[in-house]
């Protein structure tokens, strides 16, 4: 090999390499980003949720506590001894990204948490997760409430399944006749779903805007309610919401009936470039 | 010069063969003295050949970890990803040196048949090493998929080249005999 191709090549290599790493250490983040929530829980005995969150590849950020005002939630798995260099590992990695990866980690509240957290009003702001090497972060939880269940109406089958688009199918039949009252969403839900209803056999399905309540509902019907995201850009966020479809019994009684909706993020390599980008401006 | 050839073989195969007993009991500082000892059997004293020699002593003492340190281990540290690349670096130069004192020994003892497999062993050697190392620059900004790949066949291929040169080494040492004549070279 000729002396000049040669040390071509290494300059190169060299500059390739310089190029490289100092590229890699641009997008190196010194805190995890947790990214935003919205939790909203209907229960009195317990609960699991979850939050995600973007950390480096190459660095073991691993979540440790989540505390909310007195109460401390460890990640479900925490007593679990595996991983690299026999770290404790809280949080699988859910997607993979070039630099990072988005960690999704689960808390279980007990049915006495969560009749404490009923009592105290949480200031979501002032929830702080806590990272390996005692590392404390606000939690980005836009939204966390607990509320009491209702007397819940008789009901037998019910499903729920997402499509590869992110859009939600609740389907629950019920028991007994009912009047069912218009479905109150969470704002946070209504600016990112439009959400029909009906009942099944009834063929097409009427947005809620649309529908005329109450909606009388026979006993072994069921009622379908479809979440279908507005944009196609799935939201950077996760939403884990129960809603409430109140309804009343035929002898007038207040019940409900509570849908559970979770929406996972799910992030583009453009997203988390962005929100890395972010990070650092605002780091400065 | 025969014995030169003999002495880089057995030390490049000490670089190839890592048998960890606690160390490593084929050591790489070990392959590297030979190395050296190879080149000065082999060429008489110049400048490329006082840069092989130079570079053989260099990485004897540079590649201390790898006696106690496994691959594995190494990569687990944060300096080991510099450690690897600039090693990896500093052997395919040292090869480079080596290649041209090969080169030159035989252009001078008008090997002509000897100096083209030379040519051709070392074209390969450094543009696959060369490749892989480039390849090891682009790898940390990457996803594990395509690092995964890239990796596998990187290292398929150095693996090829390194055994195809410790070949060409001992048919170098065959051919090389002590009492050596120009016409049983050319």
């Amino acid at each position: 090999m000729k002396a000049k191709w040669f040390w071509g090549a290494i300059s190169i290599i060299l500059i390739s390499w310089l190029g490289n790493t100092l590229y890699y250490q641009s997008k190196q983040l010194k805190d995890p980003i947790i990214l935003s929530s919205y939790i909203n829980i209907i229960s009195d005995y317990e609960r699991t949720f979850s939050i995600f969150y973007l950390t480096n590849k190459g660095e073991n950020m691993e979540a440790m506590s989540l505390r909310l005002g007195q109460e401390t939630l460890y990640p479900l798995g925490n007593d679990s001894y595996f991983g690299e260099m026999g770290n404790y590992v809280a949080s699988s990695y859910y997607t993979e990204y070039i630099h990072h990866y988005l960690k999704k980690v689960d808390f279980n509240i007990d049915e006495e948490q969560l009749a404490y957290l009923k009592s105290k009003k949480i200031n979501a702001n002032k929830i702080l997760m806590e990272f390996s090497g005692h590392r404390s972060l606000n939690a980005n939880i836009e939204h966390f409430e607990i509320h009491n269940e209702p007397r819940s109406i008789k009901s037998d089958f019910s499903s729920r399944s997402v499509d590869n688009i992110g859009n939600v199918t609740e389907d629950v039949q019920l028991l007994e006749d009912a009047h069912m009252k218009k479905l109150e969403l969470p704002q946070e839900i209504a600016s990112l779903y439009k959400v029909n209803v009906g009942k099944s056999g009834e063929g097409a399905m009427t947005p809620i805007e649309d529908q005329s309540w109450p909606m009388d509902v026979k006993a072994k019907e069921r009622i379908i309610t479809q979440y279908k995201r507005k944009s196609k850009v799935q939201p950077g966020k996760y939403i884990d919401a129960d809603i409430l479809m109140p309804v009343t019994n035929k002898k007038n009684k207040e019940m409900g009936y509570v849908f559970h909706f979770r929406s996972e993020p799910s992030l583009t390599q453009r997203q988390v470039n962005q929100l890395v980008y972010d990070a650092k401006e605002e780091s400065k | 010069m025969s014995e030169g050839f003999k002495h880089l073989f057995i030390g490049y195969l000490f670089l190839l063969i890592n048998i960890y007993i606690v160390v490593d009991i084929m050591p790489n500082f070990i392959g590297y003295i030979l190395i050296s000892s190879g080149i000065a059997k082999i060429a008489a004293e110049g400048k490329e050949t006082m840069r092989a020699q130079l570079l053989a002593i260099l990485l004897a003492v540079y590649s201390l970890p790898h006696f106690f340190l496994q691959d594995q281990v190494r990569a687990s540290y944060t300096w080991g990803e510099y450690y690897d690349l600039g090693y990896a670096l500093l052997q395919v130069i040292q090869v480079y040196f080596l290649f041209v004192v090969i080169q030159s020994v035989f252009t001078s003892l008008a090997a002509v048949k000897l100096s083209k497999i030379t040519n051709k062993i070392g074209n390969w050697y450094l543009s696959i090493h060369l490749l892989s190392l480039f390849t090891m620059t682009l790898i940390i900004n990457t996803l594990g998929m395509l690092q995964v790949t890239f990796l596998f066949i990187m290292s398929a291929l150095t693996l090829i080249i390194n055994i195809v040169f410790i070949i060409y080494l001992r048919k170098m040492q065959k051919r090389t005999v002590k009492s050596i004549t120009i016409d049983n070279l050319v």
